[in-house]
């Protein structure tokens, strides 16, 4: 029940940012600029645009939580993101060492084999 | 018997290189992944990185660009007080701390793949897989030398290609296996964050564009005098429409970290599909040339 709430609110916000941003564009078209500027009343103008700039910190306000809420988990993972690289660090430097160690082993035994051959002989 | 005594060591070796080619083999049927797909998938893993990287630089223009138009565009109606602008300022401050932090995150995720792709095709592992072959020559050769020593292994090279590359397999495997609940977070957030910021672009694009069309474009044109520089007038007309393609191109790049998730579950179950991977590598690289545009 809760998670249905959850899913409900969080497809109305994501609803209300994706309307308030149509409103805020055609707020902001140049038929709706041209019309306020040709208006005589300057204090109306004044008012349109202190309520458009609401409206627009608003949809900036929408999208940072938007965006905040991806950080979130995105700051949670860091840790574990972080211990994963060390890990794959870790496997590098192993395989130098692997690497290193059979130069040595294949220099050992090329030598053994020819002083074997020599015996041998 | 004397001197067959003295080759005990040599047939200890070859016995025991045999066991490890045998451990190796063991290993690889336990779950180990290609090195070779495992290093496409790291590449396409890092270009991908790279165009969300671009993608959070585009944002974070764009969003700074648009705020000046709507200050220009309420100037146009009422003059700002220090107050408004330093308002806005904030804000666009805010969004560019937020932004910041989701390219840390990407940047690690890029640090994952780049070691990933290191680990997969080392030269190590080339190292490797050559000392092995080198050994196993030793051992053939002296074993030729040797006819008469029953005892001596015959080792196959292409068997110890086969077990260098299955060592490094299994390590890739157990590697990725053991990372994969948190991959597969950060993937999930990586799609939401797509969407996010195409959306907050293509509307901050909106508003910019709408604005400067108007007043870069449209005004200087309708006024009585001609316009005053024609080819700026030009380049800024075509700057725009060249924009518009761009962020067309961003709403196909909304199902890149999907598709990335895709292949990381393919990649586990050797069943990676290289067109696939390339055709990804190629989004990657087409988003990141489209938000250098919108970032210009």
């Amino acid at each position: 029940m809760d998670g249905k709430k959850t899913s409900a609110a969080a497809v109305s916000a994501t609803d209300l940012l994706s309307a308030l941003r149509g409103v805020e564009q055609r707020l902001r078209s140049a038929a709706v600029q041209q019309h306020v500027k040709a208006q005589a009343d300057a204090e109306a103008g004044r008012k349109f645009a202190a309520a458009r700039q609401e409206l627009s910190a608003l949809v900036g306000r929408l999208t940072d939580a938007e965006l905040d809420a991806l950080a979130g988990p995105a700051a949670g993972l860091a840790g574990e993101l972080a211990a994963a690289t060390a890990r794959l660090d870790r496997q590098l430097t192993c395989l130098r060492r692997v690497a290193g160690i059979l130069q040595g082993l294949d220099a050992v035994l090329g030598l053994a084999a020819r002083l074997a051959v020599v015996a041998a002989a | 018997m004397v001197m067959l005594l003295r080759w005990k060591p040599a047939v200890r070796t070859g016995r025991s290189l045999g066991l490890l080619l045998g451990a190796c083999l063991a290993l690889a049927a336990a779950g180990c992944l290609s090195p070779a797909g495992t290093a496409q998938f790291a590449a396409a893993g890092h270009d991908y990185a790279g165009a969300v990287d671009s993608l959070l630089l585009a944002a974070g223009r764009t969003a700074v660009d648009a705020s000046s138009e709507r200050l220009l565009q309420d100037d146009a109606l009422a003059n700002q007080t220090l107050e408004q602008y330093q308002r806005i300022a904030a804000a666009d401050t805010r969004r560019l701390e937020i932004i910041g932090r989701l390219r840390d995150h990407n940047r690690l995720l890029e640090r994952y793949f780049d070691l990933l792709g290191d680990l997969a095709g080392s030269p190590d592992a080339e190292a490797i897989r050559d000392r092995l072959q080198g050994i196993a020559r030793t051992l053939r050769e002296s074993g030729d030398e040797l006819g008469a020593l029953p005892e001596f292994p015959k080792t196959d090279a292409a068997a110890v290609a086969n077990a260098a590359q299955a060592v490094l397999g299994a390590r890739l495997g157990g590697e990725l296996r053991a990372d994969a609940p948190t991959l597969r977070a950060a993937f999930r957030v990586q799609e939401a964050l797509l969407r996010t910021l195409t959306a907050a672009i293509r509307h901050d694009f909106e508003i910019i564009r709408e604005a400067q069309e108007q007043r870069l474009v449209i005004e200087p044109l309708l006024a009585p005098d001609a316009v005053k520089n024609p080819n700026q007038w030009a380049l800024a007309r075509r700057e725009l429409l060249l924009l518009a393609v761009s962020i067309r191109e961003l709403e196909k790049a909304v199902d890149l970290a999907g598709r990335l998730t895709a292949d990381f579950d393919a990649l586990l179950e050797n069943r990676l599909n290289p067109g696939e991977i390339n055709r990804l590598k190629e989004d990657a690289a087409r988003l990141a040339a489209a938000c250098k545009t919108l970032s210009k």
